[in-house]
């Protein structure tokens, strides 16, 4: 299941939306605006394209809220969505332009997680993100759902419309370019 | 490179270290390359993984600007909202009235044909 962070889901905020309530919309969109875009932005890769996708998916999340039953958390629910809008937005804008990818984008790190991962995080560095984004987007967008947010093939297959075989197969070639990405460059830089 | 070198570097990327057989393992306990190669897959899972704690700030007018859309959106537009599931129902009774009155006049106007013979 994707990651689903510290903060606890708000009950009363989610059934005030649901009900129509904009405000209570708008206090939800902010709490998760920040997870959500971050999710975008490792799919797309690119900070513009990323700030379109949330804004879509927010919108979309708000059309569809009085449907929403509670059988996922809100935040995975959210995710789902998320994932629909950025696959069919890259996909259409990929149609149109051949846009290079987003550099200038780097990864702060959040200050509430715990040291140790702080500086696991920190040690990743540029390379990690680098050889991500160059990844084609079908199997970016496996490897990124897989091993960042924890889903499982089943779950990628269904909402990318594509066979659990080929999950795992875009899975394992993601795996291995990362792999001859990172390690390849750090050897030939010895 | 030995070919159980080969079997092992070809499996690393979709399973890390937990999938080899006995024989495999057997292999790997003695092979600094297989070792070095599932160690690399397992340090890229663990890389990866952990970028699940890492955020990026949402761009500040991100929330005024799905504020000004729902905003200037009708809540017909919601899905199961009471205005939309009354659109919903008079189009649906629309569509049987409109089947209805078209079953009526083909079977008025059979009946009104002279029987062929």
């Amino acid at each position: 299941m994707p990651h689903e962070g510290v903060r606890p889901e708000n009950g009363e905020l989610l059934a005030r939306a649901r009900r129509g309530d904009r405000a209570a919309f708008s206090d939800l969109v902010r709490i998760h605006q920040d997870e959500v875009y971050t999710l975008a932005l490792r799919l797309v890769a690119d900070r513009e394209l990323a700030a379109d996708v949330s804004q879509e998916a927010f919108v979309r999340a708000w059309r569809a809220l009085p449907n929403f039953r509670g059988d996922a958390k809100f935040s995975t629910w959210l995710h789902r969505i998320t994932v629909n809008v950025a696959w069919t937005q890259r996909r259409k804008q990929r149609k149109h332009r051949a846009d290079p990818i987003d550099e200038s984008f780097t990864e702060p790190v959040a200050e509430t997680i715990s040291p140790e991962r702080a500086a696991e995080s920190a040690a990743i560095g540029d390379r990690l993100r680098d050889a991500l984004n160059d990844l084609p987007l079908p199997t970016r967008t496996v490897v990124v759902l897989k091993d960042v947010y924890g889903w499982t093939h089943s779950e990628i297959a269904g909402h990318l419309g594509i066979s659990v075989a080929a999950a795992k197969v875009r899975l394992h070639r993601g795996r291995k370019q990362l792999r001859d990405r990172l390690w390849v460059e750090f050897e030939e830089s010895v | 490179m030995r070919p159980a070198c080969r079997v092992v570097q070809a499996l690393a990327p979709s399973q890390g270290g937990g999938f080899l057989s006995v024989r495999l393992n057997a292999h790997v306990s003695t092979c600094l390359t297989c070792q070095a190669e599932i160690a690399r897959y397992g340090k890229l899972r663990r890389q990866l993984a952990a970028l699940a704690d890492v955020m990026v700030a949402a761009p500040e007018p991100l929330s005024a600007a799905v504020a000004t859309v729902i905003a200037s959106s009708p809540d017909g537009l919601r899905m199961g909202t009471g205005s939309g599931q009354v659109g919903r129902i008079a189009a649906a009774t629309g569509a049987v009235v409109a089947a209805a009155a078209g079953v009526a006049v083909v079977a008025l106007w059979r009946s009104s044909r002279p029987a062929v013979r």
